[in-house]
């Protein structure tokens, strides 16, 4: 392409499929394969991107004549260091043949399964069973060239009861053979029957002990609001002028690390640069954001490897959320709150303030009033309005255990959580 | 399916619901066209197109002097409503108090909570057509695959009486 100063490529091809369920039986079978290619023209300090998902010669040229024509009529950003050359990638298997084999009959099964333990117990149960093989490859003029290939399964399950009971679990993981659809099947059907005819609650301050999923959706949001370095320059950030200075409770540490076991995406970003562990918060004190290229310049400081697919408006993003672990059993943490509401997961999570990570939404599939120390009556839907920097600066407790979980943006490894101040603002009727 | 107009609630009665070919047998109907895909690689889900809340007959002068004491609020910026549709908060990014009819202090980020039959019944003025505009959203989210659809919502300011607002501020 001798039209532009640089050019950047990403392909992304994926080959999935999602079985869906409800009411105890299978309601919708898809599956798809796409390759879409994204090209980037750069000229000067002007941009353009440009994408399609035709493999042919002649669409593909004609995807790279747009970027370029795009990039012709970009307004300028003087910011703008150019693209990023090659630096060493770190290889990782992440591809698993189970996953690739897991076809519909395996699907199939697994939804037997998971249904099977909610239809025996007079429940219903929803939720879907996907499989995915996904390869990222990225390309420059400066010479980057990467690629990895990724599988991923990924199980859900809401069982639901005739007095308004209902619960939930999940199962993530590049590995389909770790799947054991019986036992999150098993996990939401409990969560169903306990807490069938649920009970009210005063709006209050409340001490909640939050289950890994409920944390993943905490991690979620602080990463969109939170842990950019755009945000944090742009004084959008609870991390803004506060580097070096303790902001949550000690016990809070969060890491962002593509490397990690339980990891799942590509061991580099969007541009292929090398995703780096960054230390976002380490015991309660902001230690920097995530940067991609543009910011690593603008700002001068490294490159930690986390920029999203161009054109790109939200800045870098972490995608390898982690909280780190504590000593104790969520057991031990119920067993320590003579007054508080046990929270399985959260539900409809928005933002209010995303400074503060003033956060609402609900509670969903399996809230229960904490008495003495044990799990006593369920209760209907919560909602809460919180800052989330707040509640994490009352975090009194962290579980050893942690999941990985999947979320709405990617994924997250985290505990349970203790958090001794939690506002609860309202209830479902 | 033709794009077509129907009724979900109609002078404060449900009426109607959205539906498809597959289920508006099941109210007796024939589908109002509402089965919509993202793209090629989407099976179709019933979802909004442009749900609208009539004009009313108020001049927005007119209903703001008729207030005694309230909020007035503009432009949504989060929103967050239970699996039931019951429970939900709307934060907007501007308002103005209103006491004694006029507008006063302008206040930040107001919200506001309800519970939705609740919070609709409490509706007493809608303001005419004047002042009624159509509003689009690029990005509802529905469905797993998930689907983005843009949806439209055509309404002109309305009031509602006892609404908790300022939650958690």
């Amino acid at each position: 392409m001798t039209a532009a100063d640089q050019a950047e490529v990403l392909v992304s091809s994926e080959s999935s499929a999602l079985t869906r369920f409800a009411n105890n039986r299978i309601n919708q079978n898809v599956s798809e394969e796409n390759t879409q290619v994204s090209v980037r023209a750069v000229i000067g300090k002007r941009q353009g991107v440009a994408s399609t998902n035709r493999l042919d010669d002649a669409s593909l040229a004609a995807a790279a004549d747009a970027a370029v024509r795009a990039a012709r009529i970009a307004p300028e950003d003087p910011a703008f260091p150019g693209l990023p050359g090659p630096a060493p990638i770190v290889e990782v298997q992440r591809a698993f043949e189970s996953t690739a084999a897991f076809d519909a009959q395996a699907r199939a099964h697994a939804v037997h399964a998971i249904v099977e333990q909610s239809d025996e117990r007079g429940l219903t149960a929803a939720g879907k069973v996907r499989s995915a093989v996904r390869t990222l490859a990225v390309a420059n003029s400066l010479g980057v060239d990467v690629g990895q290939q990724l599988t991923g399964a990924q199980a859900t399950v809401l069982s639901m009861g005739p007095e308004s009971g209902s619960g939930w679990a999940s199962f993530l993981d590049s590995d389909a053979a770790k799947l054991s659809p019986e036992a999150i099947g098993s996990v939401a059907a409990d969560l169903a029957e306990r807490s069938a005819n649920p009970g009210t609650l005063d709006p209050g301050t409340y001490t909640v002990v939050l289950a890994p999923e409920a944390v993943a959706d905490i991690a979620d949001f602080l990463a969109y609001v939170g842990f950019s370095a755009k945000a944090v320059a742009e004084k959008r950030s609870f991390m803004s002028d506060k580097l070096g200075v303790r902001v949550m409770n000690e016990r809070v540490s969060i890491v962002d690390d593509a490397l990690a076991p339980y990891a799942m995406g590509t061991t580099f970003d969007y541009e292929g640069q090398p995703r780096m562990r960054t230390m976002l918060v380490e015991n309660g004190v902001a230690n920097r954001p995530v940067t991609d290229s543009y910011w690593a310049a603008k700002l001068s400081t490294r490159n930690t490897g986390h920029a999203l697919p161009a054109p790109n408006q939200w800045g870098p993003m972490p995608m390898n959320l982690e909280f780190a672990p504590g000593d104790a059993s969520i057991d031990e943490l119920i067993a320590s709150v003579s007054n508080g509401i046990y929270v399985t997961r959260f539900h409809y999570v928005n933002v209010e303030d995303p400074i503060a990570v003033m956060l609402t939404g609900m509670t969903r599939d399996g809230t229960f009033m904490i008495e003495n120390g044990r799990l006593a009556r369920p209760l209907k839907n919560l909602r809460f309005t919180q800052s989330i920097v707040e509640a994490l600066d009352h975090c009194e407790g962290v579980t050893r255990e942690r999941a990985f979980i999947g979320t709405e943006e990617g994924a997250a490894y985290v505990p349970g959580l203790l958090l001794g101040k939690f506002a609860i603002t309202g209830q479902t009727s | 399916m033709p794009a077509q107009r129907d009724y979900i609630v109609k002078e404060g009665l449900l009426v109607g619901l959205q539906t498809s070919r597959e289920t508006a047998s099941a109210i007796g109907r024939t589908s109002n066209g509402c089965m919509r895909a993202d793209g090629w690689n989407r099976m179709p889900l019933i979802r909004m197109t442009t749900v609208s809340l009539e004009p009313g007959t108020w001049d927005f002068d007119d209903l703001i002097a008729d207030t005694e004491h309230g909020l007035y609020v503009e432009t949504n910026n989060s929103w967050s409503i239970d699996d039931k549709r019951l429970n939900f908060q709307f934060a907007c990014e501007i308002g103005w108090e209103i006491e004694n009819g006029k507008l006063g202090r302008m206040v930040k980020s107001p919200n506001y909570t309800g519970i939705t039959p609740e919070f609709w019944s409490s509706c007493d003025a809608v303001c005419s057509s004047k002042h009624w505009q159509v509003h689009g959203l690029p990005n509802c989210g529905k469905g797993e695959p998930m689907q983005v659809a843009h949806v439209a919502h055509g309404a002109a300011p309305a009031r509602f009486r006892n609404v908790q607002v300022g939650v958690g501020r």
